[in-house]
């Protein structure tokens, strides 16, 4: 049909070549030495500050991690990283921390601005009138390669008692909550990345909402991976105490690069009773050029623990950007009531590689999980959902309802389903549904047949494959998900 | 990236039995080195762990005995004595071929009956005068299963079935298994151009402890119209492993139903490749598990040409502490446009300690296709047993009735009347409902 052909075309066009923030920011900075070692995290460490018992279990993870072999079980195929060519550490060189925007590096100003990310974008995505904009600030800890430079909104959210800072600062100034939940949901040795990732982890954010409040703001984090050969690896962790809500944003883009760059997120996510946390990703990281070269090497670990009972975890994530994405936001369905929801919306193109999908654990009795997730193929993309739903014994009268579409663009994509479902639950009931297709001539014709160009009509088709998770992502959010929705498949939508 | 394998008793038992059988199976040098290959490779693996992502959920390292012997010869005159006339399909006219132990019996078999249209010959004349050749498709390279089949390869039945036939009367391949101990078989079927056959694959055995890997090979040519019939009714004790293997010619109607009826350990595994534009392959099958037993279906479904449709549909009803698994794969290759596959997999679960777990996978890489994929799970709606209660029917009564409905859904998509009659009347038998 010619419409698809020429939507394949202009995809082929402006797919990935045209990735609009690879730039580099020039700013001196700090390095580790290197490679890997007990010395470079030693280093790491000591640059953070960070107390004897800090140092101990991060040497703990490294000495596990030496013992653990990589995954090989994803639908992936990629040269694997050299983890003694990558350095370690590396931050932007500022004397001491600055207290407001007026200290942050211009520079580092002028690579926001660049983004579009909202430092100064905030108000005008907040909101309309100015009485409400107060309630829908976002909140921004930006964290430039491995360190937070600037935090906003400190005060306003101190005095509603939530803790909103880098992961570095809670180790020295809440070490009893990080002592109590880190690694508590992800454990040191769950799989090789989690476990590189605790051994040297740089930055990250956390919170911590007290019991019975609701968080004032939308809280956010950039990401920018900047420096040359510098692997990302940053640590969330996030409390609800009971009662409590909480938004997190979370969005990420990364300059071009030839060299794979390789990123290894741990995210917690602790829901006590009756709290709820909706974390929402956009992740635009540099795909690689036309040729498959460069690209980020995405591999997260994401999970939440509904440790206690109506707890609620709501993952929302767009991907589009990374050469190589593996990544399963988790929901662990501990406490009774509890419920796990999962929105994903994975677009591939050029030669991106995404194998992504979730994992839904149901532990304790009427736990219900929900699943969503549109993958969208094209180019020489392969983009595969790997999903589990399991009910163990406890579990009974778990609900699960699962939902995954994919759409096919061109006929050098590959999209893939492997879900795994497994119950020990008489009482679970779960259902499972998944569909591949392309835009059908039907649904082409029918639009056309009501004046709508062949564009409009895929841009149309496009919109509403997606919508059921748009949907779900916070209104700050969504506008830039839609804006990044647009440039991946640019030429189809318009 | 291969770690050692831990060797357990069953491996090292399996093991020895491998290379002490070698000398005295069928086969010319040619079939040797592949068997060698084959027990090579098994040397180095042995038997695969759950970290093994196809047997991720049949633990074939636990279940295998470490006392492991081959099955013994038994004459006609015992075999006959246990070849009751019973079975599933008893009420089906038919014709048999039977196997015993592994060995095909021309004695116990209906070979004078037969068509003139079809021929019949024993794999092992076919080892020894080397015209057995193995040429498993593409998705069914590196099966265990299939290996270890070769390595221990004794016998089988090798049909040929000529050009435009139309058999009359359903061919049954009978497969009986007596005194415990291990058999090895592989039948073909090879179905010429146009023809319209039916074949009944049958399990039957003893209550001894005893094991069978039994592979089929489909060959079927253009314009074939095809139904198979595969009924595992093993032993209580028995471990099956049964594989299915079929390339398909153009413009073919393939009808395949499995029931997984019993069995101690039942693995019934299918790789179908579609090598022929515009055909059909309807793949259905029905599981009753109950007490400890462990059924898995797992089928791989290669959709390498265009314009082919496959439907996948299995029911699976667990009852006590059983374990069930499905694992489906669909894969849709670049150049098989217009595709159209669905699969889905229910399961029913009347128990506490029952437990299922259901993996359906797509790997797509053609665009203008159309595939799907659905999967339930769960215990009998509250509601339709209240709606039936109300109307004074006991509880009991009701469940059976609700089971069999499920079932049925799965039965009634089998195009022949007479098995839909046979089969439905076996699980009102089972269930206890037949007056």
């Amino acid at each position: 049909m010619a419409a698809v052909k020429e939507t394949v075309d202009q995809v082929k066009q402006i797919d990935v070549d045209q990735y609009k923030y690879g730039f580099v920011t020039e700013i001196e900075s700090d390095k580790a030495p290197i490679g890997l070692n007990e010395d470079v995290i030693r280093f790491i460490s000591a640059k953070k500050a960070e107390p004897e018992w800090m140092l101990e279990w991060r040497l703990d993870a490294y000495r596990r991690w030496l013992t653990m072999e990589e995954p090989t079980w994803a639908k992936l195929d990629y040269p694997k990283p050299k983890f003694n060519d990558i350095y370690y550490y590396s931050a932007p060189k500022v004397a001491e921390g600055p207290k407001s925007l007026d200290e942050v590096d211009p520079e580092l100003l002028r690579t926001y601005e660049k983004l579009g990310i909202p430092l100064q974008e905030q108000e005008i995505l907040a909101g309309v009138t100015e009485e409400n904009r107060q309630y829908s600030k976002v909140a921004v800890d930006a964290v430039f390669d491995s360190v937070s430079v600037a935090t906003t909104f400190k005060e306003e959210l101190k005095k509603a008692g939530v803790i909103f800072c880098s992961i570095s600062e809670a180790i020295r100034e809440h070490p009893e909550l990080v002592k109590k939940y880190l690694a508590s949901v992800v454990p040191v040795s769950d799989n090789f990345y989690a476990t590189l990732n605790s051994a040297v982890f740089t930055d990250g954010s956390f919170v911590y909402v007290p019991e019975g409040v609701r968080c004032p703001m939308e809280l956010s984090t950039y990401f920018r991976i900047n420096e040359q050969n510098t692997g990302q690896f940053e640590r969330t962790l996030i409390i609800a105490d009971k009662g409590s809500y909480v938004s997190y944003l979370e969005g990420c883009t990364a300059p071009q690069r030839d060299e794979n760059q390789l990123h290894a997120a741990v995210v917690e996510l602790i829901a006590l009773e009756d709290a709820e946390i909706k974390y929402s990703t956009v992740q635009n990281w540099y795909p690689g050029d036309s040729e498959g070269k460069g690209g980020i090497y995405n591999f997260v670990t994401k999970r939440g623990d509904c440790r206690e009972k109506n707890s609620k975890i709501s993952w929302t994530q767009v991907e589009t950007g990374s050469a190589i994405t593996w990544k399963y936001p988790s929901c662990i369905l501990r406490g009774e009531n509890s419920t796990g929801e999962f929105y994903s919306i994975a677009i591939s193109n050029g030669y991106q590689q995404i194998d992504s999908g979730t994992k839904m654990t149901h532990l304790g009795k009427n736990t219900s999980s929900r699943i969503i997730s549109k993958g969208i193929s094209a180019g020489r993309s392969n983009n595969t959902y790997r999903g589990l739903v399991s009910a163990h014994k406890k579990a009974s009268g778990a609900r699960n309802f699962t939902q995954c579409d994919s759409l096919l663009i061109g006929d050098q994509c590959g999209a893939h389903t492997v879900p795994y479902v497994e119950s020990k639950n008489a009482s679970a009931i779960f259902e499972h549904e998944a569909t591949t297709s392309k835009i059908s001539d039907d649904q082409m014709f029918y639009c056309q047949a009501r004046g709508i160009g062949e564009e409009e009509a895929v841009a149309l088709i496009v919109n509403g494959f997606v919508k059921d998770v748009i949907q779900q992502l916070p209104m700050e959010f969504a506008v830039e998900a839609q804006k990044l929705i647009n440039i991946s498949l640019e030429g189809s939508v318009g | 990236m291969t770690k050692p394998t831990i060797k357990t008793a069953a491996d090292e038992a399996l093991e020895g039995l491998l290379k002490a059988a070698q000398e005295n199976l069928p086969g010319n040098s040619d079939f040797s080195s592949l068997r060698s290959a084959a027990v090579s490779a098994f040397e180095q693996n042995g038997l695969p762990t759950r970290r093994v992502e196809d047997w991720k959920y049949s633990d074939l390292k636990r279940v295998m005995p470490s006392d492991l012997a081959l099955a013994e010869p038994v004459d006609a005159a015992t075999a006959r004595e246990n070849l009751s006339g019973s079975g599933i399909l008893k009420s089906v006219d038919k014709i048999q071929l039977v196997l015993v132990n592994g060995c095909f019996s021309a004695e116990l078999s209906d070979l004078s009956e037969l068509e003139d249209s079809v021929t019949v010959r024993s794999v092992s004349d076919a080892l020894q005068a080397g015209d057995f050749v193995l040429d498993d498709p593409e998705i069914a390279k590196g099966d265990i299963a299939l290996s270890l089949n070769t390595a221990l390869l004794q016998d089988g039945v090798i049909v040929e079935i000529a050009e435009g036939a139309d058999l009359a009367k359903p061919l049954e391949i009978r497969h009986v298994m007596l005194g415990g101990g291990l058999a090895t078989l592989r039948n073909r079927v090879v179905i010429g151009k146009g023809a319209k056959v039916g074949i009944i694959e049958t399990f039957v055995g003893d209550a001894a402890a005893y094991q069978l890997n039994s592979a089929i090979d489909y060959r079927i040519a253009d314009d074939v119209k095809l139904n198979v019939m595969r009924i595992i009714n093993e032993g209580d004790q028995a471990i099956h492993l049964g594989s299915t293997t079929a390339t398909v010619g153009g413009n073919v109607h393939f009808e395949h139903f499995t029931l997984s009826a019993s069995g101690q350990f039942v693995r019934s595994q299918s790789f179908v490749a579609m090598l022929g534009e515009y055909s059909d392959a309807d793949l259905f099958g029905a599981s009753l598990v109950n007490g400890k037993r462990h059924s898995d279906i797992t089928l791989k479904m290669d959709h390498a040409v265009p314009n082919c449709n496959s439907k996948e549909q299995y029911r699976t009803v667990l009852d006590d502490k059983a374990e069930g698994v499905f694992q489906g794969q669909i894969i849709v290759r670049q150049y098989a446009q217009k595709t159209d596959a669905k699969m889905m997999s229910q399961a029913l679960l009347l128990s506490e300690d029952a437990s299922f777990n259901n993996k359906p996978e797509l790997e797509i890489y053609a665009d203008d296709v159309v595939c799907g994929h659905g999967a339930t799970c769960g215990d009998l709606d509250e509601d339709l047993l209240f709606y039936l209660g109300s109307r004074g029917i006991p509880k009991d009564l009701a469940k059976k009735m609700l089971v069999m409905a499920f079932l049925a859904e799965a039965i009634e998509n089998v195009s022949n009347d007479q098995f839909v009659e046979a089969l439905e009347g076996y699980i009102l038998d089972r269930l206890g409902l037949s007056e």
